[in-house]
């Protein structure tokens, strides 16, 4: 297989990195295998289960169906810029506070777009926000406290 | 104060939120390489040839592994649970669609992937067999032409397989009489149920990485059950186990499919054969084809008199086992042991058959062999108490089994709740009021209940657990059992914590490693926290013990003079000799005035006497044991109970099923952790209603057609009901027997589901998931919709004469 290489500049939690990349390469593997961005985890490979999620410029994209070449000229974002242990973010200190995972697989994913959500619309419903979190899936069937940890971390950033 | 931030919870929380969970996934080594499997298309065949000069000659192509490499007698070729009948690449035959015929490694996995496509391999096509029943006609062929006294069986493996059959193993239970039962009786009702293959999903596939140093392999694996793993490693290369080393962090869900044996030996093989460290993992649509749920057939039959009174069950179940036996045979046991239900019933006849087919293999899932045959009983019970015209809340509480009753296997049951279990779903679904209004008019609204009673798993069972102290103060808490999820560290630090009675955030829990996490039997079957626990108990006994022999030494005081209390090992009677400065610093004076009272901490003693560490060990078994020919004795240490219910509304136009309130209700005894309780009864939850409405695999012949999360549904966040409710139901004995909620409350959530929906519709849909195809063409096959059954209170309507009522029944 003769594969195109390209150099890309990418913007990922707030710093540039350059990468030589195979422009089939998908966003995904830049970032799990160049960047070493472990949070970021194939489930589906199909854009369905939403455990590869990262925000581009702030909306959540599936990196599994995300061309690395695409992500040029955007802002990514993946959970550890949001917040590592010692300074997490107040979205993952209320998935903590309301125990919204199991395996926590599928928790990056469920965190970035909650953030999606929660920037777009601040007061979220409960409505809303299984809305919007039904791309994500959590096999182990957290959802329950998915959806608590979501509102909780709604009151906390109202007050 | 306690520090909850300081806690192996939350510093597993921290990591879990921040998306820095240790993975195997994450496993990256030098030189590492990657393995891709070629995979039949047949689903049975005989193997004339494999060519893999083509793919060996692919740049980046490391080796090639065909069934060649596996001839020379140097290592077993052969795997599995009970019957070693799994071959690490396939040798004359290949059993299913996607079975395993060779593997490829190379320096990348899309190097990996087009070399597996370059292996030529020549086929000759056998007649094939998909179904459990028409396997085990004569003249059926055969997934193995020979079985005992072919593959390794261990003589305690409790199956009775057949050579010249595709039986795997016939369990059997036999109590009173049971044409009699038959015979007496004044209603007597017969179905057929079914439930088909499904896969577990774990959103984090199969992954090995295998790396041979001289002669020591190490193995990172997602695996349930670490130590089985070591042993059948060690088994194929037919080495000591000391020389494979085993080492798990955090699964990304397991289910059950991360249970005994997977790609372990394969990853190994590829290792010793590249000598450089193998990753081996699973495309999604390959886990279709490596592990599923087995396909049932439970054909029920119940003896009831006329005032409701159970007489008599028959029940005859068909597991699919696909082409390998895996745990099929005792997975069959434990199917013929749940299958009469949570019922008093006099005269039993089960028979449980476990059979090989030329479909992928069957392992272990949540709510093992028990979800097939609770889907069965729950509903014809329902249906049964229908045709009597009584309620079936009612029908149900009249046979319930209760305390000090005797159930199908010949046991005595104590610390029996199925009664306040039902009552609290029926309760918590509205179940004495009306039924809501339908929202629209071409809508259907009805509730339904299930009950269910589940043996607690992996008997006989062993877990060792150890506590060692070390004399810089660190505890930690020594344990295989692995954290797929449901916050086992957690468990065991509070567990350690309690019986040591020192603050939780001075107990560490490592990762399991085999070369220092002691023996345990694995990760299943809902046993692990309550085995823990027991073990931990023993352990914080024998830390004390030792202690109290240390500390009789240091202080010159007879043993029995020694207390320990918490951290503080102390001599209350005075006498004790003081221990020098600096370490006499430590030495803590309480009230008592007189010289040699007081103590010194745990750690400080172990500094003092100059050692280093020191270890408690704490081992807990279960024993069973049934007859083989009449399934009676003893099926389970204690028993797991749970009743959900569900309200449902039903579109009679589109066949969709809209789940408005659902509620699971399990006994739990002692709860270790709440949330992390609950979190397994919403899981069970969740699986339970993806299970009734969504999934299925499905097949063309052997070929699965569905392999992905697209066609595959499993339930999102919007398939589960805002009106969700759970109960956690606990003894008032604050040092009551902590019961496992991994699976207990699974069962009863399709055949709530399945009830409410007969309920809404008037008619009775024997085959799970309830896809809105079948849903119609349940309808479309239906009477219009009949008057809703008697509800409590109005008592029991005239007994229906033969013929009339029945939905098919006998």
């Amino acid at each position: 297989m003769s594969t195109q290489q390209s150099v890309l500049r990418l913007h990922i939690n707030g710093a540039a990195h350059e990468l030589e990349v195979a422009n089939h390469q998908t966003l995904l593997e830049a970032l799990r295998d160049q960047v070493g961005l472990t949070s970021v985890r194939e489930g589906c490979g199909i854009g369905v289960c939403g455990a590869c999620t990262v925000l581009l410029d702030g909306r959540p994209v599936s990196s599994c169906l995300t061309l690395a070449v695409m992500a040029e000229d955007h802002e990514i974002l993946t959970v550890e810029g949001l917040g590592l242990p010692g300074s997490l973010h107040p979205l993952q200190e209320a998935f903590i506070a309301e125990a919204g995972f199991q395996c926590s697989y599928c928790t990056p994913g469920f965190i970035l777009t909650a953030k999606a959500l929660l920037d777009e619309r601040p007061s979220a419903t409960d409505d809303e926000i299984r809305e919007y979190l039904s791309g994500n899936l959590c096999r182990c069937g957290s959802y329950v406290k998915i959806i608590a940890s979501v509102r909780e971390a709604i009151s906390h950033l109202r007050s | 104060m306690p520090d909850s931030r300081a806690t192996q919870q939350f510093h597993d929380a921290e990591l879990k939120v921040a998306g820095q969970i240790p993975y195997a996934l994450n496993v990256d080594l030098p030189r590492l390489v990657h393995a891709r499997c070629v995979r039949s298309p047949y689903a049975h065949a005989r193997i004339l040839n494999v060519d893999a000069s083509r793919a060996q000659t692919l740049e980046g192509v490391v080796c090639v592994l065909t069934r060649d490499d596996l001839s020379d007698g140097s290592i077993l070729p052969y795997y599995g649970a009970a019957i070693k009948d799994q071959p690490i690449v396939a040798i004359d035959k290949v059993r299913h669609v996607g079975d395993v015929v060779a593997a490829v490694v190379a320096e990348t996995p899309e190097i990996a992937a087009e070399a597996a496509a370059l292996v030529e391999v020549e086929y000759e096509e056998l007649p094939a067999v998909f179904d459990a029943l028409e396997a085990l006609q004569p003249g059926a062929p055969l997934v193995h032409e020979q079985i005992v006294d072919h593959y390794e069986i261990p003589p305690n493996a409790g199956i009775r397989p057949v050579n010249g059959t595709n039986l795997i193993n016939h369990m059997k239970i036999r109590r009173g009489d049971i044409e009699a039962g038959l015979a007496e009786s004044d209603l007597v009702v017969e179905e057929v149920y079914s439930s088909p293959a499904l896969q577990h999903c774990a959103l984090e596939p199969h992954v090995t990485v295998a790396d041979w140093e001289d002669d020591e392999l190490t193995i990172w694996s997602a695996t349930q059950m670490p130590h089985f793993v070591r042993q059948q490693v060690a088994d194929v290369f037919r080495v000591p186990v000391q020389r494979v080393r085993v080492l798990v962090s955090t699964l990304g869900g397991g289910y059950g499919s991360k249970t005994y044996t997977r790609m372990e030996p394969l990853a190994a093989v590829l290792a010793r054969k590249t000598g450089r460290p193998v990753k081996l993992l699973l495309s999604r649509a390959e886990e279709f084809v490596t592990t599923t749920k087995h396909e049932a057939r439970v054909h029920i039959k119940t003896g009831v008199k006329r005032d409701g009174t159970i007489q008599a069950r028959e029940v005859e179940i068909h597991y699919n086992a696909g082409a390998y036996a895996d745990r099929s045979g005792t997975i069959a046991r434990s199917g013929g042991v749940g299958a009469i239900g949570p019922y008093r019933v006099p005269n039993v006849k089960v028979d449980a058959y476990a059979v090989y087919t030329n479909r992928p293999n069957a392992v272990p899932f949540r709510g093992l062999a028990v979800s097939q045959v609770a889907w069965a009983y729950e509903c014809h019970t329902d249906e049964v108490a229908r045709r009597l015209g009584m309620d079936p809340v009612e029908f149900r509480q009249r046979n319930l089994l209760g305390e000090g009753d005797t159930f199908c296997t010949g046991e005595e049951l104590h610390d029996v709740h199925f009664a306040p279990l039902l009552e609290d779903s029926a309760a918590s679904i509205g179940y004495a009021e009306p039924l809501p209004a339908p929202s629209r008019p071409e809508r259907v609204v009805g509730r339904g209940l299930g009950v269910i009673i589940k043996h607690m798993g992996s008997n006989p069972a062993t877990t060792q657990l150890q506590i060692r102290i070390d004399a810089d103060g660190s505890i930690f808490a020594l344990s295989s059992t692995v954290e797929v999820g449901q916050g086992s560290r957690t468990v065991l630090a509070r567990e350690v914590a309690r019986a040591l009675s020192v603050p939780e955030e001075r107990v560490q829990v490592p990762y399991v490693d085999t070369d220092a996490t002691p023996p345990d039997q694995g990760t299943s079957s809902s046993r692990s926290t309550f085995f823990n626990v027991m073990a931990a108990q023993v352990a914080a006994e024998d830390v004390r013990k030792q202690l109290r022999e240390l500390a009789g030494r240091v202080f010159e005081v007879p043993e029995g003079d020694v207390q320990i209390n918490g951290d503080l090992v102390s001599v209350p009677g005075g006498g004790a000799k003081l221990p020098p400065l600096p370490l006499g610093e430590a030495w803590r004076r309480p009230a008592g005035p007189s010289p040699g009272e007081g103590g010194l901490e745990m750690h400080e003693l172990l500094k003092l006497a100059g050692v280093p560490s020191i270890t408690g060990t704490g081992s807990f078994r279960t024993e069973i044991g049934l007859d083989p020919d009449t399934g009676q004795g003893k099926a389970s240490h204690h028993w797991h109970q749970a009743a959900a219910g569900a309200v449902v509304e039903v579109d009679r136009e589109t066949g969709k099923v809209y789940l408005l309130r659902l509620h699971l209700a399990t006994h739990a005894g002692r709860v270790v952790d709440r949330h992390n309780a609950e979190l397994q009864n919403e899981g069970c939850a969740a699986f339970g209603l993806s299970q009734a409405l969504f999934e299925e695999i499905s097949f063309d012949g052997g070929q699965v057609v569905n392999p992905n999360l697209s066609d595959y549904n499993i339930a999102s966040m919007i398939d589960f009901p805002a009106a969700f409710t759970t109960t956690l139901a606990e003894s008032p004995d604050p040092d009551a027997e902590v019961h496992g909620l991994g699976e207990t409350g699974l069962p009863a959530v399709p055949p709530a589901i399945g009830n409410a929906v007969r309920d809404a519709l008037g008619v009775r849909i024997p085959t799970i998931p309830l896809v809105p195809e079948r849903v119609l063409s349940a309808i479309e096959g239906s009477a219009p919709h009949p008057n809703p059954p008697p509800r409590r209170g109005e008592g029991i309507t005239p007994f229906p004469l033969a013929g009339e009522g029945g939905d098919g029944g006998v």
